[in-house]
């Protein structure tokens, strides 16, 4: 027995005495004794692992800093995690996930979650985002909006035709979200339950569509006055409309909308689709196919025509032979403030349009952003002569000009900037061309301070987009203002400020220039990564 | 220069300026008039925590990366400087603190999230039940 035992393999046949086998068969039993004993303190130790595991856990649960915050803290930490980093909202936001998370960690959290109504008030949905969120029944939105309490309501809806996700097998007939018909019910079943609570109705505050309409049936076929606390709709959707045109057109109808933003498609403009309260509207943005539409673009002036609370307007519609015709009555937007629009040129050669500039008056207008990258400088010139003579802006103080594709004579831009005298900040982005005539003309001394060009600019922002030399003449125009400013005619300059800086190649004698720029001047060059 | 003692008896000499960023101690400075040296009470926040506030107070900028630099502190300096920032009423000492806690949150699991804070699954069978039945939506895609 002793010889097999002090081996680590077994070389042959074994043979053992009774005696020897005896003694092995007891050494087995102890062996198998002590094993299970073993095993039991194993099993002891680590239930009394486990307990003290969750003895720790539980102090660390009453240790741990989260606790001591007030519910108050804890709902405002709540309100930063739902909301989108940059501060808009958006469809394909998930605001599901990151409400549901917060009240999935513990209960003190669940109440707090609940508790804190404005996380409940922006509802975003989006097929690709959410799609099994419509094969639920649609009950859960009720719960959902019910803890917005009585808050105005938000809904960022994104439901869109196609799926361009979906990986389409021989055997696959679906191509489209539209098609799939449990996914077309799911979704009306959800809007029915939003829509059939009256007070939650009546709460809906923000709209924004995008999308294929059928989605959006039951939302259109609401009778007017439905939406009475309605204050802004945003619509970007297909142009496909199924026939339902004739029986949506009231839904907007007797709301508070103040606030619209629209994506018109070729075919036709939602200004027709929809019926919209035009005279209370205060920021109006219209995103259009700038040229190819199917429709009269008249349709915008027609529109803007009874638009009289307007302050803020956006818009880019396509040029129009209509606007040079003495007989077209123009556009009075008494109220307006703020005026964005991007030119497009006419392709018309028999019928040359000018822009709806030609027959805007915008008396009391403050602000104008003009994106010019599509035109020559000096239709601008043509343009803004005609918006002077429909009515002056005397109130005119800040001007951008988005430049940038079109390589325009440095001279036009002097021309165009001339009909600006009241401006007092200027905006040039897409800097492509040698600016220093433009700050020649707006150089300032004792014999010219009657005609120098923008007078009363006190800033002035410049963008460079591509290699260019530092305008030499930039820093004698800024010391000429500073040096002759008692005359009183012409405005010191501020702050100025060059975007993209590191595309201009200074020189030596450049520097040295800037080093001599007075203390009250403001001035810097940013780099835009 | 006014004087701030804290709850473990130390006192601050603090630039008035910088104290009345905190609007409690500014209505307590209003209550006691200007000419008063009495040292302004803070019973609630200890004297570590006023420090790493005030160092706040004296260097903000609306700059998010100084803020981003100074609030990366352990968890427990992190909620004691939101409790004296709510204390002392600063409303964007409060928020940058409420900011890193949220990021901290995104993106997360709740088992991630209890992970992070030491925080125990406290929910009722009932409640469990609920919550499983909420989260059913996110497997059918």
């Amino acid at each position: 027995m002793a010889h097999y035992l002090s081996q680590t393999q077994i070389q042959g046949p074994v043979w053992l005495s009774p005696v020897d086998k005896a003694i092995l068969q007891s050494h087995v039993t102890t062996a198998e004794t002590e094993i299970k004993n073993l095993d039991s303190q194993i099993e002891k130790l680590t239930r009394d692992k486990d307990t003290q595991i969750a003895s720790l856990a539980f102090i660390k649960n009453i240790l741990t800093p989260v606790r001591r915050i007030p519910n108050e803290i804890l709902s405002e930490i709540f309100e930063f995690v739902c909301h989108p980093d940059k501060g808009e909202f958006y469809a394909q936001f998930d605001t599901v996930r990151r409400t549901t998370v917060l009240s999935q960690v513990c209960a003190v959290w669940r109440r707090v979650a609940h508790d804190t109504s404005r996380i409940w008030s922006r509802l975003c949905l989006s097929i690709p985002e959410n799609r099994g969120l419509f094969k639920r029944e649609g009950q859960w939105v009720v719960e959902w909006l019910s803890r917005s309490r009585e808050l105005p309501l938000e809904l960022y809806l994104d439901f869109p035709r196609d799926n361009y996700e979906w990986v389409i097998e021989e055997e696959e007939e679906l191509t489209t979200y539209s098609d799939d018909k449990s996914l077309v019910q799911g979704i009306r079943g959800l809007l029915n339950q939003i829509l059939g609570h009256y007070p939650y109705l009546n709460r809906i505050r923000s709209l924004v569509l995008s999308g294929d309409p059928l989605f959006f049936t039951p939302l259109f076929l609401l009778p007017s006055l439905s939406l009475q606390g309605l204050e802004r709709a945003c619509m970007q959707m297909t142009d496909y409309f199924h026939g339902i045109q004739p029986a949506i057109k009231n839904f907007l109808l007797g709301s508070k909308l103040r606030y619209v933003e629209i994506v018109d498609s070729y075919l036709e403009s939602y200004l027709e689709t929809f019926m919209l309260p035009a005279e209370q509207l205060v920021d109006l943005q219209i995103v259009t196919t700038g040229s190819d539409s199917d429709f009269d673009p008249c349709v915008y002036a027609d529109f803007l025509r009874r638009c009289s609370s307007l302050v803020r307007l956006d818009i880019n519609p396509p040029s129009c032979s209509k606007y040079n015709s003495p007989s077209t009555a123009r556009v009075s937007l008494p109220m307006l403030k703020s005026l964005s629009f991007i030119f497009h040129p006419s392709y018309d050669d028999e019928f040359p349009g000018v822009s709806i500039l030609h027959i805007l008056a915008v008396p009391l207008l403050e602000e104008m952003t003009l994106d010019v990258q599509r035109i020559e400088l000096l239709d601008l010139a043509t343009d803004m002569t005609a918006l002077q003579g429909n009515s002056p802006t005397p109130n005119l103080k800040s001007l951008t000009l988005e430049m940038g594709r079109m390589h325009n004579d440095p001279d036009d831009l002097t021309s165009a900037l001339a009909l600006f005298p009241t401006i007092t900040s200027l905006r040039l982005n897409g800097i492509l061309f040698d600016m220093n005539p433009l700050f020649k003309a707006m150089t300032s001394t004792q014999s010219n301070v009657n005609f120098v060009l923008l007078p009363r600019i006190v800033n002035l922002e410049l963008e460079c987009r591509r290699d260019t030399a530092y305008p030499s003449e930039l820093i004698s125009m800024i010391l000429s203002r500073s040096s002759i400013a008692d005359a009183g005619l012409v405005s010191v300059l501020q702050s100025v400020s060059i975007l993209q800086a590191h595309y201009m190649e200074k020189t030596d004698e450049d520097l040295t220039r800037i080093a001599e720029l007075p203390d009250s001047v403001i001035y810097s060059e940013l780099r835009d990564d | 220069m006014i004087v701030l003692k804290t709850s473990d008896n130390e006192t601050f000499n603090v630039d008035r300026e910088v104290a009345e960023r905190s609007v409690l101690i500014k209505n307590m400075l209003d209550d006691i008039g200007e000419d008063s040296d009495q040292a302004i009470p803070l019973p609630n926040v200890n004297s570590s925590v006023l420090k790493k506030v005030l160092e706040y107070c004296e260097h903000h900028r609306d700059i998010s990366e100084w803020d981003q630099k100074f609030i990366t502190v352990d968890q427990e300096m992190l909620f004691e400087i939101i409790l004296a920032a709510n204390y002392l009423d600063i409303k964007s000492l409060l928020d940058v603190g409420c900011k890193t806690v949220a990021n901290m949150i995104k993106g997360k699991t709740p088992e991630e999230i209890r992970k992070l804070f030491n925080i125990v699954n406290d929910f009722t069978p009932e409640e469990e039940a609920q919550i499983k039945k909420e989260n059913e939506w996110a497997e059918d895609r």
